[in-house]
Order: structure tokens, then sequence, then C-alpha cells
């Protein structure tokens, strides 16, 4: 037996687009999602990134800071051995290799150190220079000999001598640049009242600073940090990364008094993890995209093979449909035949009503055949209609007439209210099958109701029928369902053909294709179905 | 093959250094017990224990009636020691540049060389190891010489690369040192680079005010320049103000023998922080001192030496202006006072000394009575500070102009010493002349190199 396949071509572009849909749209909407995800892990990540960086720098702050505190305590013990006359205080300074250069006020204000009598050595000289604007009283009279800076202090940054405040109070870092070098004073009130300042040497400070500061150890990988002077340029740095000249620092702070001009880069990190990420959600969305395809290629086979299945089935019982009509025909013809043959006034009794059952049962088959057929020819798409002149009323009347002995059997009284005779053009043949289903359908599920009501009308092109049953009716919510449309790839497609599912999809397929519908009305009791067909005036064609 | 072959040649090329330096410990050491079993047979009182502090003028008797110039020379020198057991134990930090420019065999040599200078410490000394190139590694964390191989693996794992935080480097180095800083002991950083310094202060003043800090802690930076692209003068300035050595290396071969010399100097140093004090007399008048740094202060001249070697002798010329005075009248022209740590005795020591001037009318007694070991000093001193201005003209393109100023120095050195000392007036004369010739030349670069080398040395006294 040959099984033609055009079912399964006719499915094919929808299925592929469907799965088409099905693979993307998992795949777009994962790659979507964690990107998303990736993109705010990636914030929250950059963001914690920069939030440790900030707590590293602000940990490089503090070391710098305790080395100020560590020179404090060492220039503060220098200081209490700091000897009371000239020439030793110049020993002093040399001795002291964090010193440049010092100066010490008497509490009542006069300079005690650089010597204001004893000659001045060329570097003392130079620091009075360097230091002249700490001393601005003098600068202002602008009568003093140069390097005869200050008789009496009038120091602006630092506080007057003798101004007598807890001595804990009255010490600090001054911070001043002379030239493009930075210079820096710790000044302190001894118990005596002496102002004492001592001028850091600037190159050793840093040289102390770098000492105390991190070198770049065998796990420092993966950053740089930059120590920035107040000029600007790179004092000092440390760990293996090694940015180029384009790079861009993550993180910047500055550092905290009295070195409130220099600042810390921190370069590397944070950009590297999330390159291996972005990979990592490139893999990621490579698995599920294949993951997914694999499962609509799998689908994609299964849906072919059901749909080759299920097109199989409806060509067999298509096949088989068609078989049996004929015999069927000719069981009919003969069954007819042999009622014609019974004598009119035989006995009533038992062989007329056997042909009966025989000839209503065979149209039963029939009837059940056609809608088969017709189902058939209609998913091929080569269901046709064949109008010609007649009257709708002949055709339901005929139609009626053959359903009253098996609607009598069930108890269902018929009425017919016949108001279509008018000659129109349309198929009977249609028009037959519509009305064998409607009232097939009533025979089948509202026989309870006891009663059929079926009216005809018609209004200019078209022709109404009304076929009301008094049953248990149809519920709203499956008023839909009714009608719906065979699923084709079902395998129970041949339980189905029974039930309502064909009978009354059909009878709608048919109605719509002679340029109606049928629909579905409420009726209290029962069910109403309206069969509207588009029903031209004949004329005078015959 | 070729590989194999070049190495087998770079071993023989190294083994006879390491088997020569083998030899003269083994040499030293015989040498050494012998003088100790000596010392202890003959029952002999030791040595003066105790530097000697000479001053002399170069001219002692002068010419009466007029003022004029004379040169005072405070030399300083070193006891011997017995014992090598007594040697004060060396703190030394290796400071290597591993910048991109050292990559081949200059950081090869580098390394054999530091790893050779282990083997002159011994228990007792304190060694640790830096590089830098743009960052600063510490490699070895100052620690005791026992833990030789472990140190010697590190050393090998320094490979070249990057750009040159010189400053850092030192500082760094200088921190190492400071963890094991003793009064006792010889502190220094040892930096060997072959470039400029680009991150961090890098001009020649900043690293001779770090010099200078240094050497006021007691650790000397001794400078070692290798090839032709480092910074002479920064280098000098480093090592002079800390009172280090200073060593120009034109050959990364001969970096094991500088560094030989480096440690057995730093293992022979005897004395630290001399400080000296001269105290002209009234009327004497202090004009300059040559080469050190000082301070003149009225009649006071302050200058300082970080350490002073066995057997070396540093000094300190003065030029001074001397009044006018009678024939056969004496004058005493200034004291001298020396205060010093005596790194054998473990004690600090001064010393005093004084020198007397006088006046003749006979100028043949002038010339006789002139020390010759003075004016041969000062003779190398005024050359060497007309030698700097002359590199200071040539570095400003003043090439006719520096020729000039050693033609006439050179003149000048014959006129005015040539009748005390004519040898060595002479040969500074014909140096100077070659000096002038020199300047001109293409390889001013190499030059210049070995001039600051030259001027260095004789500024401090270097001993080798």
């Amino acid at each position: 037996m040959r099984l033609p396949r055009e079912g399964e071509s006719a499915l094919k572009p929808r299925a592929l687009a469907a799965l088409i849909v099905i693979v993307l749209l998992p795949i777009l909407f994962s790659g979507w999602l964690g990107f998303r995800v990736l993109l705010d892990e990636q914030e929250l990540l950059g963001h914690q990134v920069r939030s440790l960086v900030q707590e590293r720098l602000h940990g490089v702050d503090t070391e710098v800071q305790s080395h100020f505190r560590h020179l404090e305590s060492v220039l503060l013990a220098a200081g209490e051995n700091l000897p009371a006359e000239t020439g030793l205080q110049r020993a002093f300074v040399r001795e002291h290799p964090e010193l440049r250069q010092l100066f010490v006020f008497a509490a009542d204000g006069v300079r005690l150190f650089p010597p204001q009598t004893a000659p001045l050595t060329e570097k003392e000289a130079r620091f009075l220079e360097r230091t002249v604007h700490l001393w601005p009283e003098n600068a202002a009279r602008g009568g003093r000999p140069s390097g005869g800076a200050g008789g009496r202090a009038g120091l602006t940054a630092l506080p007057r001598p003798g101004a007598g405040e807890g001595p804990a109070d009255r010490r600090g870092w001054y911070t001043w640049f002379a030239g493009v070098e930075q210079n820096h004073i710790f000044w302190w009130q001894d118990k005596s009242g002496r102002l004492i300042g001592m001028e850091l040497e600037p190159v050793r400070f840093l040289s102390g600073l770098i000492a105390a500061l991190p070198d770049t150890g065998e796990d420092a990988v993966g950053y740089r940090i930059r120590l920035i002077d107040g000029r600007g340029t790179v004092a000092y740095q440390w760990g293996g990364h090694e940015p180029d000249a384009k790079e861009v620092a993550v993180a910047g702070l500055f550092l905290s008094h009295p070195l409130e001009s220099w600042k810390l880069e921190y370069f590397g990190a944070g950009a590297v993890a999330a390159g291996t990420q972005w990979w990592g959600l490139g893999l990621l969305l490579l698995a599920a995209g294949g993951t997914v395809l694999g499962l609509g290629r799998f689908l994609y086979l299964e849906h072919t093979r059901e749909v080759r299945l299920a097109g199989e089935r409806v060509n067999f019982v298509n096949q088989v449909s068609h078989e049996l009509k004929t015999p069927l025909t000719n069981i009919r013809l003969y069954a007819e035949l042999l009622e014609e043959v019974l004598p009119v006034d035989a006995e009533e009794g038992k062989p007329r009503r056997y042909l009966d059952i025989i000839a209503s049962e065979s149209r039963r088959l029939s009837r059940l055949i056609g809608n088969v057929l017709t189902f058939a020819r209609q998913e091929k798409g080569k269901l046709k209609l064949r109008p010609e002149a007649g009257r709708v009323d002949d055709i339901v009347k005929k139609t009626l007439a053959a359903f009253r002995p098996s609607l009598a059997a069930r108890g269902v009284e018929a009425s017919l209210d016949a108001r279509a005779d008018a000659r129109v053009r349309f198929d009977p043949d249609v028009l037959e099958q519509i009305l064998n289903n409607l009232f097939s359908n009533t025979e089948k599920y509202g026989a309870s109701g006891g009663r059929l009501d079926v009216a005809t009308r018609q209004e200019g092109a078209f022709t109404t029928l009304v076929v009301r049953d008094y049953g248990p009716g149809i519920p709203k919510q499956e008023a839909g369902r009714v009608f719906a449309p065979f699923y084709r790839i079902s395998s129970r497609l041949t339980d189905q053909a029974t039930g309502t599912g064909i009978g009354l999809g059909i009878a709608r397929q048919l109605a719509r294709l002679h340029g109606g519908d049928l629909t579905l009305n409420q009726a209290l009791p029962g069910a109403s179905f309206e069969v509207r067909l588009h029903t031209p005036d004949a004329g005078d064609d015959e | 093959m070729e590989r194999l072959a070049s190495r087998a040649g770079y071993q023989e090329e190294i083994n006879p250094t390491l088997s020569e330096v083998v030899m003269k410990t083994m040499r030293s050491i015989s040498k050494f017990i012998g003088a100790a079993l000596l010392a202890a047979f003959a029952a002999v009182p030791a040595q003066a224990r105790e530097v000697s502090l000479d001053v002399a003028l170069g001219t002692p008797v002068i010419e009466a009636g007029r003022t004029q110039k004379a040169f005072l020379k405070v030399s300083i020198t070193g006891f011997e020691v017995d014992r090598p057991s007594e040697r004060p134990p060396v703190n030394a930090a290796i400071v290597l540049d591993k910048s991109g420019s050292m990559a081949g065999e200059k950081i090869m040599r580098a390394r054999e060389a530091a790893i050779m200078a282990l083997d002159l410490l011994g228990e007792g000394d304190i060694v640790s190891v830096v590089t830098y190139d743009g960052t600063v590694r510490v490699v070895v964390p100052a620690t005791e010489v026992s833990r030789r191989y472990w140190i010697a693996d590190a050393i090998r794992t320094i490979n070249a690369g990057g750009s040159t935080a010189l400053f850092a480097g030192v500082s760094k180095g200088a921190g190492e040192v400071r963890k094991y800083l003793a009064r006792h002991r010889v502190n220094r950083v040892i930096l060997l680079s072959d470039g400029l310094a680009n991150v961090g202060p890098s001009t020649p003043v900043e690293l001779g005010r770090l010099g200078s800090a240094l050497g006021t802690e007691g650790i000397s930076v001794t400078t070692i320049g290798l090839g032709l692209g480092y910074n002479e003068d920064l280098m000098t300035q480093l090592a002079g103000y800390s009172d280090g050595n200073h060593a120009f290396v034109e050959h990364p071969g001969d970096l094991a023998r500088i560094f030989e010399n480096e440690f057995q100097t730093a293992k022979n140093v005897i004395a630290k922080d001399l400080d000296i004090v001269i105290h002209c007399e009234r009327g004497i008048r202090p004009i300059r001192v040559l080469g050190r740094d000082s301070d003149i202060a009225g009649q006071v001249v302050r200058t300082r030496m970080n350490q002073l070697s066995s057997r070396q002798e540093k000094f300190v010329v003065l030029e001074v202006e001397i009044p006018a005075g009678d024939a056969g009248a004496s004058q005493k022209l200034a004291s001298v006072g020396l205060s010093y740590i005596n790194l054998i005795t473990k004690k600090s020591s001064n010393l005093k000394n004084s020198v007397s001037v006088s006046y003749t009318r006979n100028e043949k007694e002038v010339k006789a009575k002139a020390n010759k070991a003075v004016m041969k000093s000062s003779i190398e001193q005024v050359a060497n500070e007309m030698s700097k201005d002359a590199v200071r003209l040539r570095d400003q393109g003043r090439v006719g102009e520096a020729q000039e100023l050693l033609k006439e120095g050179a003149k000048h050195i014959e006129e005015e010493f040539g009748a005390y000392a004519p040898a060595p007036a002479m040969e500074m004369k014909q140096e100077m002349s070659r000096d002038a010739d020199e300047l001109d030349e293409a390889e001013w670069n190499k030059k210049r190199k070995s001039l600051r080398e030259r001027q260095f040395k004789l500024d401090n006294q270097q001993q080798y």
C-alpha cells in the first residue's frame, strides 16, 4: 500500500519556524539574561575591586602616616638632647642624618638658632632664605640684612612661642615648596617654652619613606601602586604589573597631612578577571545553545516522525473508507430494493423492522465514511463545492425524514418550521452532510430534551437554518472547543472520528466553504446551532 | 654544541678568578696565622691601635714680609690589623641594576660577581641583595652570610628587564642595611648600575644629598658604573658624599675583580665616623678645602670621613692665607682635632695635633724645607679642581675654553709648585696637557667617565 506524504510537506515550514523559535528564544533569552547578570556582577565586582583597592591605598596612607609618627618620635627624642650652645647645635644638625636644618626660638621669641650674632655657615644662610616667608614681620619691615631674619619670631604658619597651651598640642608639621622642592618642618614647643623646628632633609625623607613602603615581592603581581609627589612625578612605585603609557589608574587617593599634595595611583587588576568572565559567558552560552539545539533537533525528528505516522494513519483510514464505500452502497441499495419488493401489506412485523434497521445503520455508516472522506479531502485542500439549483427545504425535509425513525426511537420529537423554499443555488450534498452532523449530534447528546426544532429562513442571498435541541446544552467554556479543528497528529484519530470533534468541525468547515458559517448560540435549555449559507438566487437558469 | 662550547669557555674564564680568590684567601689566612703565632711567641706589646693624625704645611718655612697662600694637609692613616678575627663585621647591601640595558653578559657577570663576593664574607657578616628596574625587589633581605647557598640561589634568579629606579633601589638597600645598622659594623651599600636613573629623584645633586645623609647615618655607598651608559656625576656624587668608593668598569668581565676589591677594603675598615675640626689661629684665613665637602664657619673648618681602612691614608688639603711675618719668627698656624670610632678597640678616640709656620728671608731655605709629600697631594688636589672645572666647561660644549683652562693650569702648577716638588709638578703638567688634548676626542663619553673616576679617587683617597 502506497502511503502518500503530502501532509508532511505541508507541515514542514511551520514546524521549522516553531523549532527555530523554540531554539533561538531560549538562547537569546539566556544570553540576554547572562549578559545582564554578568554586567551586574561586573559592576558589583568593579565596585568591590574599587573599594578593595581604595582600602589598600588607605592602608598605604596609614603606612605613610606611621612613618611620620616614627619620624616625630625620632625627632622628639633627638630634641631632648638638643644642646643650648650654638656650636653644639651645629654639630647636632650635622650628626642627624634626617635633619637638613634647625631653628630654635627662645620663649621670648628671640631666635637662638641659626645664630643671630655669630657668623652663619652657607647652609644656614640658605636655610633662612628658604624659610624667609616664615618670618613675615621681618619681610614687611624689609630692613634687616639678608640672613639676619627675624630678631623676634613673627611666625605666621607656626604658633608664637610661649603662647601657653598644653605642650602636647603645640606641635605639628609645616610643609612648603621652595622652588620645585618640597620641604617639611616638624616643630614643637618644649617644656622650657622654646620653639624648635626641624627641617627634614627632603631626599633622606623620601629615601626613608621608600624603605618603609613595600617592594615588588614575589607575590606582588597584577598591580602597580605609584606614589606621586607634589610635583606630579613618580617618587616611588611597586608591584609587578607594568602599565603602558595609555593605561588609566583604577583608583587614586590623596595622602593625608602633611603630604596632602601627594597621591597614590593604583593600576591593573579587575580588568583581567572580567575578561575571563566574558569568555566564560561565551562558553556558557555556547553550551546552552548546543543543548537547546540538540533538544530542538530531537523534537524536530520526533515531530516529523509523528507527522509521518499520523499522515500514514489518515491515509490508511482514507483508503479504508474508500474501500468500504462501495460495499456499503451495495448493502444500502439492496436493502432499499428489498424494502420495495416486500409486499406493502405484509405483516407489520419483524422483516420490515429488520430492514429498517439495516437501512438506517448503513446510512449512518455512510455518513461516517462521508465525514472521514470529507475530512481527508479538506486536509488535502481538495474540498470543492458543486452548487446546483434547488430548494433548501427539500433537502432539509428529506434529511430530517431519514432521521425521524432513529430520533423517535430515542424519544425525540422533531418539528420543522420550513421557510426556505425559494429556488436557489447551493450544494445539496454539502447541506445534507451538515444537517446529518447536526442531527446526529442531537441524536447523540441532546436526546434527553425530547425535542428537536428545525427552522429555515431566507434573507437575500443567504439561507439560515437553526437546529435546536433541548438537551443538557454545551457549557460556555466548551463552546469554542466543539468546533476545534481535529488535532491532526493525534494518534487517537479514529476514536475522535465518532465524537463531536470531527462531525461539528466538518460541518463548520463545510458551512464556511459554502460562503457562510456554523455558530453555536446559547439556548436554555439545550443547544442551538445556526447554519448560514450563501445561497444566491437560482433565477431562471432552469 | 656551540652553546656548550661557549659555556665551557666561560667556565675556563671564570675558574682562574675563583681559584685566584681561593689562593689569595689561603695566602692571607696563612699570613695572618703566621702573624698571630709570631705575636704570641714574641709577646711584644700590641702595635699602636690608634690611627695616626699628621698635620703638615707644604711650606713650613715661608718668606717673611708678605701675605701668602699655603697648603695645609691633614692626613689620617689607618693602623695595621694583626688578626683577621679582629676585623669588624661587614653589613653590606648589594644593589643591582637589572634594567633592560643590563641584559645579557652584564647581568650574568653581575650575578657571578655578587655570588663571588659572598665567598669573601664570613660568619657574622650581614648581606642583603636588592634589585631594581622600574620597581625595587628585595631579593635577599638582610641576613647572616651563613645561609650562603640560599643567597646564591636567590641571586641566580635575577634577570634583566625594565626601567631604572636607582634612587628607590639605593633607598631599599639602605633600608636593608639599616636593619642591622651598628656602630661597630662596616655598613655599606654597593650599587651596580649601567644606566641613567629615570624613576624617582635622578639628578646628581639629589643623589649627592642622599649620599650625604646616608654617610651621616654611617652607611657608605659604593657605586660601580658599568659600561658607557651611566651618569658618572650622579654615581660619583652618591659615593663621594657618603664616603664610599667609586669605580668605572668598562667591561663586565672586570666586575668580579672590582667586587673583590670592594669587599676586601670593606673588610679592612678599622675606623669610622672621623670628624676633623681645624681651628685656624687668629689672622690665618681659611680659603678652601680641596676635594672634600666641608663647612667653613669663621676660623673653624669642619669635615668628616665616614671610614678609614687599615694602612689607608686619607687627607684633607686646606688652602690658607697667612699674614706677613718677621724673619725668624715662628707662629702657631692651626690646631686639628680628630674624633673617631675605633672599630678594633670598639672605643671612641680623640686625637689632637697642631702645626706652626716660621718665616725666613732665605729663599733657598723655603725650598729646602718644603714638604714634598704635602706638595704632591696639593698638586693633585689643585689639578683635580681644574680638571673638574674643565669637565664643566666641556659639558657646556666649550671645548676650546676647557683645553685652555687645562693648559693654563698646567703652566700654573709648574710655576707654583715646580720649585718645591719638581717631579710631581712635571708629571701633573704632562697629564693635564694630555687630558687637554683628549677633551676633543670622539670617545669623550668614555674619557669623561675615567676622568670622573680619577677625580673621585683623588678626592677620597680611594684604595683601589
